[in-house]
């Protein structure tokens, strides 16, 4: 054997009798492997679950939590992806003003796809701000601000971030009401089922 | 300039001073600034791509003085980044013509060396020609609070703007993602595996695995 042949040998990509090794790899696992990983990567899990709930949650028109003497409650505008596993799916994009709280959308949680990337509209005193997260980052994507006030430029680039970390912990408690219910027993004692009385009962 | 207006769009970290505080700020952070301030591309060089600070509201500037990305509590700059592509069709028929020529000048297909040394000269002279291509990216630093928002979508750059305030400013940036969030909360693992009712008992099996849950 060469030495060429010997390191083609030892990678496995050819055989004792020098052919080539050929693996045939399912497709189908290769994209659930892949669907696990996403799953997997930072805890994504997580971050599918908080959107998941808060989905949930908003269907009852509850305030979710209060943020400074404030209460927080929101809607899911928009278009709506969900990811996970669910036989062949691995994910689905619904679109349509309130396509979230559909059957379709139900459906798909029930069997597994949970919401991974989700628009806010969300409620905080006279305040409306918008905007679009994903359950593995957590990044602020097109958010919509209240109108800024200030006339000088300056003034307006101070409030424009002011009111953009001010959404930044609007999600923030969002996200400690979450944990409060997910890290307790709570979490499946009554979230989980309810959860899954909502999307079972999906037409 | 997103920060100014526009689209809000941001990546959002907490930063962790690995230093101590300067003795003054507006002088490190301006000398922080500097020593990554962007260099435009040389056209008769070798690289393909620029990255580097920019004022915010002149990102043609580096004079990164303190009264350009000091406003108030906020420290805001920019991230800059020049490509230089040479459109793959243009020296691929450049280098045709070429070849096309030499073929009825010689009589013959040139040899590979002198294909390669000629694509090598074309490539020179359309990337003098090329004008770069010019995307910034905007970072403010809540210098009270330490919050910083990376004002980009894509991770790549969020990463790289991220190793960049890392080295140049003496900071960890901490994200805030549902993972970096936990593991500083300190939750015990046990209350946060997967939930097999909403996942999938099979699917949770193996994502577990791959957490070490």
């Amino acid at each position: 054997m060469s030495g060429r042949e010997e390191s083609e040998f030892l990678r496995g990509d050819i055989g004792v009798d020098g052919q080539a090794v050929e693996e045939e790899k399912d497709e189908a696992e290769v994209q659930r492997g892949e669907a696990v990983e996403a799953l997997a990567r930072g805890r994504a899990y997580l971050g599918r679950e908080f959107l998941t709930w808060l989905l949930w949650m908003s269907n009852s028109g509850v305030t979710i939590t209060q943020h400074e003497g404030e209460d927080l409650s929101l809607l899911v505008v928009g278009q709506v992806i969900l990811r996970g596993l669910a036989g062949d799916a691995t994910e689905l994009a619904v679109k349509g003003h309130l396509s979230a709280y559909s059957d379709v959308v139900r459906s798909a949680i029930d069997k597994g796809l949970l919401v991974h990337q989700a628009r806010l509209r969300i409620q905080f005193g006279e305040q409306v701000y918008e905007v679009t997260l994903d359950a593995e980052h957590l990044d602020f994507k097109g958010a919509q601000i209240p109108k800024v006030l200030s006339e000088e430029d300056a003034d307006q680039i101070t409030e424009r971030l002011f009111l953009c970390e001010r959404l930044a912990g609007l999600v923030d408690a969002l996200w400690g009401a979450f944990m409060e219910v997910r890290a307790s027993g709570e979490w499946k004692k009554k979230a989980v089922p309810g959860i899954k009385r909502w999307v079972s009962e999906a037409g | 300039m997103p920060v100014l207006k526009g689209a809000v769009t941001f990546a959002r970290f907490r930063a962790e001073r690995t230093k101590d505080e300067p003795k003054d700020l507006r002088r490190s952070l301006a000398n922080a600034l500097r020593k990554s301030a962007f260099e435009a591309l040389d056209p008769t060089g070798d690289e393909d791509r620029a990255a580097g600070w920019v004022e915010l509201e002149d990102t043609e500037s580096t004079e990164l003085s303190p009264s350009h990305f000091l406003f108030g509590d906020y420290m805001m700059v920019s991230w800059r980044v020049d490509t230089l592509r040479v459109p793959a069709p243009r020296l691929k028929a450049e280098l045709d013509q070429w070849t096309r020529a030499h073929e009825a000048q010689h009589g013959e297909a040139p040899k590979r060396a002198a294909k390669k040394a000629q694509k090598e000269l074309i490539l020179k002279k359309l990337r003098r020609q090329a004008f770069p291509a010019t995307r910034t990216y905007d970072v403010t630093w809540n210098l009270e609070t330490d919050v910083v928002f990376v004002w980009a979508s894509g991770r790549k750059i969020v990463d790289e703007v991220v190793v960049a305030l890392e080295e140049g400013f003496g900071l960890r940036l901490h994200a805030q993602s549902p993972g970096a969030l936990v593991e500083r909360a300190e939750i015990p693992k046990d209350n946060i595996e997967p939930t097999p009712e909403l996942f999938g008992q099979d699917v949770v099996s193996e994502a577990r695995s791959r957490v070490g849950a």
